[in-house]
């Protein structure tokens, strides 16, 4: 199934990926960016994102990063604006 | 018109193709403004002050703490509870007295932001907070003044360098992105130096119209894998700070 990604980041990637996850999602846009997104060690995306299912954060969603996708899905994968100086 | 001194002091610079003397010149009749000198500001004032800008304002309501001194590398343990724009303003000028420099210990507001940008032909950003930020692009745009953003969190740094009118500015990329306040971020020094040290290349590269900024781009540090990401950014026509109906109105 092909995902499009909105993010503010790395324009609007489509992902192919089979029986999409949250987190098969963001495995792929990490891949593709070599951007540490999602942190393997703690299993949670990283705090300069913000990640949506339908305009929903994901941790509001039962299964979280490994809610499944269906077809007509809006992902949102957002960097958060770097406010440290 | 350069002295003596001067040409020996920027001759490596000098020699740089396609900046030579002119773009020594411009940078000497330059007025820049320099919101912030904790971390990131500490890095782009040093380098600006070095390379000879001409005037540079300096903006900034803190003292120096204990806690600042892993990254704030314009002050030492014997400036502890000095303001910083004054600690910044006697170091930076031991550093290069051919500039000038202006201090003004003030919190940026609504009140006074156009008062302390007017006059500056870049302006470049070394804030600790993300309202300021977006106050400063505000008044940027609107008074058509570039404004070079960085950003820091942690092992990761962002840069990007707004033209009023021609790029997105910080509002069309981040206006639907949370905002939350944090009293303390996490930052090892070197990650506002790398930022700093490329705000000041952009203010360079603006100054005297050499090589290519980035506007419109958003490049990226990731501290945890070392990997850099440059991503062209789009502009929002509904952006309330730049968008089409804001332009018209």
């Amino acid at each position: 199934m092909v995902v499009k990604v909105k993010t503010n980041f790395f324009g609007q990637p489509e992902l192919d990926i089979e029986n999409p996850t949250l987190r098969k999602i963001l495995l792929e846009l990490s891949n593709r960016t070599k951007f540490s997104i999602f942190d393997h060690v703690n299993n949670q995306i990283h705090g300069e994102f913000k990640v949506y299912l339908n305009g929903v954060e994901y941790e509001d969603f039962s299964y979280g990063i490994d809610t499944e996708l269906k077809e007509g899905d809006k992902v949102e994968v957002t960097l958060v604006v770097l406010s440290g100086g | 018109m350069l002295s003596r001194k001067e040409l020996d002091r920027y001759y490596r610079q000098i020699i740089f193709p396609d900046f030579d003397v002119r773009g020594q010149e411009k940078l000497k009749n330059s007025h820049i403004l320099i919101a912030g000198v904790g971390g990131l500001g500490s890095l782009s004032s040093t380098y600006l002050t070095r390379a000879g800008i001409g005037h540079i304002t300096l903006v900034d309501n803190d003292h120096v703490e204990l806690s600042d001194l892993n990254r704030q590398i314009l002050y030492q343990n014997e400036n502890i509870g000095e303001r910083k724009v004054d600690s910044a303003h006697k170091r930076l000028l031991g550093m290069n007295p051919h500039v000038e420099i202006t201090p003004i210990f003030e919190k940026i507001r609504k009140e006074n932001v156009l008062s302390i940008v007017k006059g500056a032909q870049v302006v470049v950003d070394g804030l600790d907070n993300f309202e300021t930020r977006f106050l400063l692009n505000s008044i940027c745009v609107k008074e058509n003044i570039p404004f070079i953003y960085g950003g820091v969190d942690g092992l990761n740094g962002a840069i990007m360098t707004i033209i009023p009118n021609k790029t997105p500015c910080l509002t069309c990329l981040f206006k639907n992105t949370p905002t939350e306040k944090k009293d303390f971020l996490p930052v090892f020094g070197f990650v506002p130096g790398l930022i700093g040290s490329l705000q000041a290349l952009e203010t360079i590269k603006l100054l005297a119209n050499i090589c290519t900024p980035l506007a419109g781009k958003l490049l990226l540090f990731d501290g945890i894998t070392g990997e850099f990401l440059l991503s062209k950014t789009n502009k929002d026509n509904d952006c309330p700070v730049c968008g089409k109906e804001k332009i018209r109105g």
